[in-house]
């Protein structure tokens, strides 16, 4: 049992107040203040003057007293505690991403997400239905509007933790399509530490939403970044350490290669600052690996792996008359290697040189183009071969189609082209930039016959293009498009597919994943391969890409999966919002028997009239 | 600012049925038009969630540097500073410090003790509750509130946007009136609110240690707390005297008193003890307090003693 209103019991006072009634002789006008809370210093000096009588024994009293005991009574509102149940459909988002498996909240926060969500299976009522959404890098429905108890408890004894990001703009757009056509009959309820992938907007769905924050600090200190570089003296590992949390953090980083441990350096970090170290590496060394001792709370991005070997040159020949920031941005490109020349420098043999991969022309189209290296032409002026015309101003730049690799991570909203050549007869290749005035990068891939090649339109001096981050990130997925490497760069994220381009000729592509399970993920004698997208990367650590050539020889790359390093604190409040209204109603229900308090207090009232009158 | 704005209500006067939200308050369009130029000032850096004008303790997205550091290869190019390279020749990572806004959360009483006195209190209440709540939305910040008397209603919010002023004046309008003051629902409430600023408008007529927890509850959500004390004038300067039975208007207990110079000197000395009571309990949290008389224009209360006690500040 419970009482409602606790605070009502003050009423009780009244008991002492009729009781007082008799004692007193006095009758004051009364006058109401707002609270006799400054009055009362003054009531216990006067009390000592106060006339009192004895008190006698009364029916009256007696029946007042039980009469207000009774209000008092139905004034607490005692009341009886009764589960209540969900009704119509829950949607219930579970986040299953890396930072879930922070141990702030014991023994995880995913843990604690499953524990909630277990409860809110146990509330469910006789006709109520539960769906249940895994938000991980790629959400996925787990049980679909379900009221069978046993199954949502089997679908959530088998969820697992990704080490990837969460994706709540997927999770949101699968909640929705689970609502259907009645949104009205369901709420959601996202069982989250907040930490998800940007949502492009803030959200508004068609229901209510509860967000269910899941844990309590934001304490964490990770690797952030860890690359092999040439140093002066051989390659140098260099790790950037980051602190993320409020406090400071003192930390080891200790240096193994090739599994073996070989140095170690003490890190005192303030609270948001971070430290880059560097550690020399071995001769002969194939793997290197960071570790943070002692862990902390979210050790997941304490460790970071990489490959030793440097990166595989890409040598990449510009001919332009000395834009400074292309040149900049082609060398972003791990392993890129530029070499600059003016157009009056060009010699037509150079096309077939077989010393560079990517050929990078700028204001300059030379006569006969490369027929076996790829090559990338930007702000060419007129030329037939390329079907490119005069300048014009093209207007806004927005993508030829949505969620072109090519343009990922790439904003055009800021970016102002005051000119560009006119490509709109152009048959070059497909479009994936285009504007008012016609298209403005066109690329075309590789066949038997001739190289991969992009035509970028853009004046680069008649625009604010350069000084946008656009540009390096859009270059060097160009880079990567026309002269792709066999592995992709270095570090990965969990979760994110990468692209691999064996050389010609090969006939068996095998991944060894961490844990030393070895896949084919392709084997031929009569095609070319092309690129192959490989996406089973959920597992930090390195991954060895295997290729066999014809004559039996095979050449091992490597490619790293790491946990970013990022803050761990959990977010007060996501950027989703839904219809008005509690999405889960309380845990529990009281059912208040007051009324029938209040009906014996007015029994009692009456019969204490009845004697008085009699009395009387 | 929306032409309904212009309204008004002299303090004592019932606002008029059907007026617009803002008049309800009392909230006139000069007034309206002053509060633009203030914002409410917080002691330390914000963790909200939306872009704001506060500084974040996270690392965000503004156009603030907090830190950088130089580029190295494997870096992600997404977070490089391409301008910094334009101007410096150099390449170096973003760091960027967040800024973002916070919540400013108003709590109004709305108990009998409030409504005494021709509801001058409740009144004043409530019209402060809009003005802040405008002086948050026009700063970019977010802006919530409710009421709480015998337990907390009328939650509203968090909104954005000046446009969502006239709902949250309305919300602040049409809170329920009467009970008696539950100070533990207050507290337990003390969470529902995004972090931020939490504004609690009351009579604060209780004792201390009853307080003491809903402050308590208050900061331990990582709010910073302002308590803004409104009274009555008859309150502050009782005209009261004989012999009289005193009625609490909450809780109906009663004490009898003769009132004559002597008692009201006591009572005085009780509101001052108080008054230091209740300073010392908001110091303690730090917390801002501001006692205001209920019986000032509505613009002098808010454009005077508001920004006079630091609530709001330009």
């Amino acid at each position: 049992m419970a009482l409602l209103d606790p605070l009502a019991g003050l009423a009780g006072l009244s008991l002492a107040a009729i009781v007082a009634l008799y004692f007193l002789r006095a009758r004051r006008p009364i006058h109401q203040v707002p609270s006799t809370l400054w009055w009362r210093p003054i009531t216990l000096d006067r009390q000592a003057a106060a006339p009192w009588q004895r008190l006698r024994p009364s029916w009256l009293l007696l029946l007042q007293l039980l009469a207000a005991a009774f209000v008092v009574a139905a004034l607490l509102q005692p009341a009886l505690a009764t589960a209540q149940a969900l009704s119509g459909q829950t949607v219930v988002i579970i986040d299953t991403s890396a930072t879930m498996q922070a141990t702030d909240v014991r023994p995880t926060r995913f843990a604690a997400a499953v524990a909630d969500a277990r409860t809110l299976v146990g509330r469910l009522g006789p006709r109520a239905k539960m769906t249940l959404i895994a938000m991980g890098p790629s959400p996925r429905v787990i049980a679909t509007a379900n009221g069978d108890r046993q199954l949502l408890e089997e679908a959530l004894s088998g969820l697992r933790p990704s080490d990837g990001p969460a994706d709540l703009q997927d999770a949101l757009q699968l909640a929705v399509a689970a609502a259907g056509p009645h949104p009205s009959a369901t709420r959601l309820v996202i069982l989250s530490d907040g930490i998800t992938q940007p949502v492009s907007d803030p959200v508004t769905l068609p229901f209510p939403v509860e967000y269910r924050k899941i844990g309590v600090s934001g304490e964490n200190t990770g690797v952030t970044a860890l690359s092999v570089v040439p140093g002066v003296a051989g390659e140098e590992a260099v790790a950037h350490v980051q602190d993320f949390g409020q406090v400071a953090s003192h930390v080891t980083a200790e240096m193994f290669a090739n599994g073996n441990l070989t140095d170690a350096r003490g890190l005192r970090l303030s609270p948001h600052a971070g430290a880059d170290v560097g550690f020399p590496v071995p001769p002969g060394t194939t793997t290197v690996r960071v570790e943070l001792v002692p862990h902390d709370e979210y050790p997941l991005d304490q460790v970071a792996v990489a490959t030793a070997p440097l990166p595989e040159r890409v040598r990449i020949l510009l001919v332009s008359t000395g834009d400074l920031f292309l040149q900049e941005a082609l060398t972003l490109r791990p392993g890129a290697q530029v070499v600059t020349e003016t157009p009056s420098a060009w010699r037509p043999s150079q096309a077939s040189d077989p010393a560079y991969d990517l050929f990078v022309f700028e204001g300059f189209v030379p006569d006969r183009l490369p027929a076996s290296a790829p090559y990338l032409v930007v702000a060419p002026p007129p030329n037939r071969s390329l079907g490119t015309g005069k300048a014009l101003s093209p207007g806004p730049l927005v993508p030829a189609q949505a969620n072109d690799p090519l343009l990922y991570d790439v904003d055009l909203a800021n970016v102002d082209v005051a000119a560009s050549a006119d490509m709109a007869y152009s048959h070059f290749g497909n479009v994936v930039v285009t504007s008012a005035g016609g298209p403005v990068l066109m690329v075309r891939p590789a066949t038997a016959s001739a190289p991969a090649a992009a035509l970028l339109g853009a004046y680069l001096h008649d625009s604010n293009f350069v000084l946008r981050s656009a540009f390096p990130i859009l270059l060097v997925h160009l880079s990567e498009y026309l002269a792709p490497g066999t592995v992709p760069a270095p570090n990965q994220q969990p979760g994110t597919p990468v692209t691999i381009a064996p050389p010609p000729g090969a006939t068996r592509v095998a991944v060894t994943v961490p844990g030393g399970r070895s896949q084919v993920i392709w084997q031929s004698k009569q095609t070319a391969a092309g690129t192959l997208l490989f996406g089973r990367t959920g597992t930090p650590g390195l991954y060895r890409v295997e290729v066999t050539q014809r004559d039996g020889a095979s050449t091992s790359s490597y490619f790293a999966v790491d946990v970013p390093g990022e803050s761990i604190s959990p977010q007060p409040s996501l950027q989703v919002t839904g219809t008005a209204g509690k999405a889960l109603p309380a845990s529990s229900t009281f059912q208040s028997f007051w009324p029938w308090l209040a009906a014996a207090a007015l029994a009692l009232l009456i019969a204490e009239w009845v004697v008085y009158h009699r009395a009387g | 600012m929306t032409r309904e704005a212009q309204g008004t209500h002299a303090q004592g006067e019932a606002p008029r049925a059907g007026a617009s939200p803002a008049a309800r308050l009392g909230l006139t369009h000069d007034i309206l038009q002053a509060l633009e130029r203030l914002a409410i000032p917080s002691r330390r850096a914000v963790l909200g969630g939306v872009a704001g004008q506060r500084r974040s303790r996270r690392y965000g997205s503004s156009l603030d540097l907090a830190d950088y550091r130089a580029y190295a290869p494997g870096d992600d190019i997404r977070r490089l500073d391409w301008s910094a390279y334009a101007r410096l020749g150099r390449l170096f990572m973003r760091l960027y410090a967040g800024e973002e806004d916070t919540c400013v959360s108003l709590w109004v009483d709305t108990s009998a003790s409030m409504a005494w006195d021709q509801a001058t209190k409740e009144r004043t209440a409530r019209a402060v509750a809009g003005a802040l709540a405008f002086l948050a939305l026009a700063s970019e910040d977010r802006a919530a509130c409710a009421g709480f008397s015998g337990a907390v209603t009328g939650r509203l919010g968090p909104l954005r946007g000046k446009l969502s002023a006239p709902r949250l004046w309305a919300a602040l309008a049409d809170l329920p009136q009467g009970g008696s003051t539950n100070w533990a629902s207050l507290a337990a409430a003390a969470a529902t609110f995004p972090t931020g600023i939490s504004v609690l408008v009351s009579d604060f007529l209780a004792e201390t240690e009853q307080l003491r927890p809903v402050l308590a509850a208050h900061r331990r959500a990582g709010n910073e707390l302002v308590l803004v004390q409104v009274l009555s004038p008859e309150e502050l300067r009782p005209s009261l005297s004989g012999e009289l039975r005193l009625v609490d208007s909450e809780t109906g207990a009663s004490v009898d008193v003769t009132l004559g110079r002597t008692a009201l000197d006591a009572y005085q000395s009780a509101r001052a003890d108080h008054a230091r009571a209740l300073s010392s309990l908001a110091r303690s949290y730090q917390a801002k307090l501001l006692t205001v008389d209920g019986g000032l224009p509505l613009r002098q209360i808010v454009l005077g003693e508001l920004v006079h006690a630091r609530v709001a500040s330009l």
